[in-house]
């Protein structure tokens, strides 16, 4: 039953994903202006991911050494915020860089806030030159020459030459998406009339908010909604009171740049765009309630200052007021906004297999803390069994199946798609490293039982080993596996066959009742690569000279071979310590009889 | 045998050498012993109908087992000799 639901709820959701591919796909084809503003969106989380990838190239190096004297203490931060801002002409580009420090581990929560508090007061720099210049920056036109030069500078290889050129490229990308967007959402830009609104009452103040809120969102740029602001002030389409209400909902708006931004950002980007949306939303709504006292204070002020008569520099000061109003009321509350904001978005639980048996319970007494590594090791075992199997493209079935693998192996038409890298990080990383930290924590009261954990700790690493090992492996066995030259698929399939047999006898070692278990059994497996060993045999050698197998071939399996001894000798240990001897003066008996590699080879040799 | 024991536990106690050689001696003769029983089932069936494969792969466990037993055989009469225990990493 338990199968069934869950292949339902497979199907349901391939269903539904599919679904809405085609939903997409068709909205693509029919709406030229959807396809533009989808194709920004994909550009801008395409840009975010390059600008991460970028930073993280820096991270420990001079950038980290000037973030974080540039970030420490919050007003040091604020001050980052609105110089940057002031420089690039973009609160929602330093919002989104600031949310990919934070995903690279560059800053932390509170200096983040800091910076965005800052970048919103930075932007208003760009009210005071719109209105005092009409200049509007357009950044899409600078948007290819960053991808370009930013491309070129990916190609190279110095790794801060690397970083540079992603962060280029990424800025450029998002450059070009805003783009798009701006692009696809023109219809309503020129559907705009903002003197058909009504500005009276607070009803319409609030309508005023939504709506610049909204055309921002839309237009991905409080400077252009402040430009269409002005505009409309300068010709008496409306009033101070609708200008500053529209000016508050373009300042929310923008919070919505940073929530796409953090949408493929870490928890901590999602918690510095909730911070930047609350910061606009406070400060707004105080300015929304005293309304017209503002209005009288900034006209006041204006005037005192020689700017009166001209509204649009009355609302490039009042811009300022507000945003400058929020950073005093709001930053000396940032130490306690962290708490509060990793409370209400707690960090999701890391992905991967979790400990079954080792809790704070188990691990507070050696006995149970002892039972417990072990059971979590043969899980651990088990999943790297699976992982192993198949990045050798063998199925479990014919791997611990009755027929000897040499013929199996011959006989097996299909490769298995697998990705290593994935099935690493969920099934063996986090579980790995749980084992690790207890052994680590243990305490050791004994010799005995100081013995023990290091074996458990070989066992955890060897285990590790194998599946990355694995890994390195799986390349040149995909190629050659199946390849037309028999001289090169024989010694692979001969590597798949010594791996799958240690993990077949640690198979049957496991089967056995405990008191006839043979762990020096295992032993044999060594010598039996030994004696498989083409290079120790002379017969790589052989084939190389008769021109029967390529040098390159050659090189890749001498490679392979020392992965495969590897694999096979760990294997060797990993089955003596979970499933032979428990206890410790055997098991030290067990270890003092192992073969040498001069036994190895002697036997391997066979009787001379 | 229970002067044996006595002596062994008083040696516990006090942490002392002389329990862990014996321990060590006795948990060596053990694995000898079971060495043993592993070569006679390996030598049964070699003596019933086999592949060639079979064979090699029997064959090859023999030796390695024989190997094993040789090795604590060396080991017990050094100790028998020397007084002497066996490092228990060797090999």
């Amino acid at each position: 039953m338990m199968r069934l639901g869950r292949t339902s709820y497979r199907y349901a959701t391939t269903a539904a994903a599919t679904a809405a591919v085609a939903a997409l796909a068709f909205a693509l084809v029919v709406d030229a202006s959807f396809a533009e503003i989808a194709a920004g969106v994909a550009i801008f989380l395409f840009g975010m991911r390059a600008i991460e990838t970028g930073f993280a190239a820096f991270a420990g190096g001079a950038l980290e050494t000037l973030l974080k004297r540039s970030t420490r203490g919050p007003w040091r931060s604020i001050v980052f915020g609105v110089v940057t801002t002031s420089i690039t002409q973009s609160s929602g580009l330093v919002s989104v860089i600031t949310i990919s420090f934070l995903s690279a581990g560059l800053i932390d929560l509170a200096a983040g806030i800091g910076v965005v508090f800052g970048a919103n007061l930075g932007t208003t720099s760009g009210a005071w030159l719109i209105a005092a210049f009409g200049l509007k920056v357009d950044i899409a036109a600078w948007a290819m020459p960053m991808l370009a030069l930013g491309l070129v500078l990916t190609m190279h290889p110095a790794r801060a030459a690397k970083g540079a050129g992603n962060i280029l490229a990424g800025m450029g990308f998002l450059f070009l998406a805003i783009s798009f967007m701006k692009e696809g959402f023109e219809v309503f830009h020129d559907g705009i009339d903002l003197s058909a609104i009504d500005t009276h009452g607070l009803q319409a103040v609030l309508l005023f908010v939504a709506f610049g809120a909204l055309a921002t969102v839309i237009m991905q740029s409080s400077h252009a909604t402040l430009l269409l602001i002005l505009t409309a002030l300068a010709s008496g389409q409306i009033g101070a009171e609708g200008a500053i209400a529209l000016a508050i909902g373009a300042n929310i708006g923008t919070t919505v740049t940073a929530a796409i931004g953090s949408l493929s950002a870490n928890v901590d980007g999602k918690r510095l765009a909730a911070a930047h949306l609350f910061f606009n939303l406070v400060t707004g709504g105080i300015v929304i309630a005293t309304l017209g006292p503002t209005v009288r204070a900034v006209a006041w002020l204006a005037a005192r200052l020689g700017l009166g008569g001209d509204p649009t520099l009355e609302l490039a000061l009042f811009h300022t007021l507000f945003n400058g109003l929020g950073v005093l009321l709001l930053t000396p509350l940032i130490p306690r906004m962290v708490p509060v904001l990793q409370r209400l978005l707690p960090a999701p639980p890391e992905p991967g297999l979790k400990p079954r048996f080792l809790t704070p319970a188990t691990e507070a007494f050696p006995e149970t803390l002892r039972r417990a590594l072990r059971q979590e090791l043969i899980r651990l075992y088990d999943n790297a069994v699976e992982i192993m199997a198949h990045g050798l493209h063998l199925h479990r079935h014919v791997l611990f199946g009755p027929e000897p693998l040499e013929t199996a192996v011959e006989k097996q038409t299909d490769l298995i798609v697998i990705d290593l890298d994935s099935q690493y990080a969920e099934r063996v990383e986090t579980l790995s490293a749980a084992i690790l930290g207890a052994i680590v924590r243990a305490r050791k009261t004994t010799p005995e039982e100081a013995e023990l954990l290091r074996s458990y700790r070989e066992a955890c690493l060897g285990i590790v080993a194998c599946v990355k090992e694995t890994k390195h492996l799986r390349p040149d066995l995909t190629l050659y596996a199946r390849h037309d030259n028999a001289d090169i698929r024989a010694p692979y399939n001969a590597l798949r066959c010594l791996i799958g047999n240690a993990l077949r006898a640690i198979g049957q070692l496991r089967a056995e009742p405990a008191e006839h278990r043979d762990t020096l059994e295992m032993e044999a497996l060594r010598v039996r690569f030994a004696q498989a060993d083409p290079v120790a045999s002379g017969e790589l050698d052989t084939l190389l000279r008769e021109g029967r197998i390529t040098p390159r071939m050659g090189m890749s399996l001498m490679n392979d071979l020392r992965y495969t001894r590897s694999i096979v000798w760990a294997l060797g240990d990993i089955g003596r310590i979970l499933f032979g001897e428990a206890e410790a003066t055997h098991s030290a008996a067990e270890r003092a009889l192992g073969l040498s590699d001069a036994d190895i080879s002697r036997l391997a040799r066979g009787p001379q | 045998m229970k002067t044996r024991k006595i002596i062994e536990v008083l040696d516990g106690l006090l942490g002392g050498e002389r329990t862990k050689r014996t321990r060590r001696e006795r948990a060596v003769q053990d694995l000898l012993e079971k060495l043993a029983d592993k070569e006679e089932k390996i030598l049964e069936r070699l003596a019933g109908p086999l592949d060639a494969d079979e064979i090699a792969h029997l064959n090859l466990k023999l030796q390695v087992n024989r190997a094993h037993q040789d090795k604590a055989r060396a080991a017990l009469d050094s100790w028998a000799r020397t007084g002497e225990t066996p490092p228990p990493e060797a090999g």
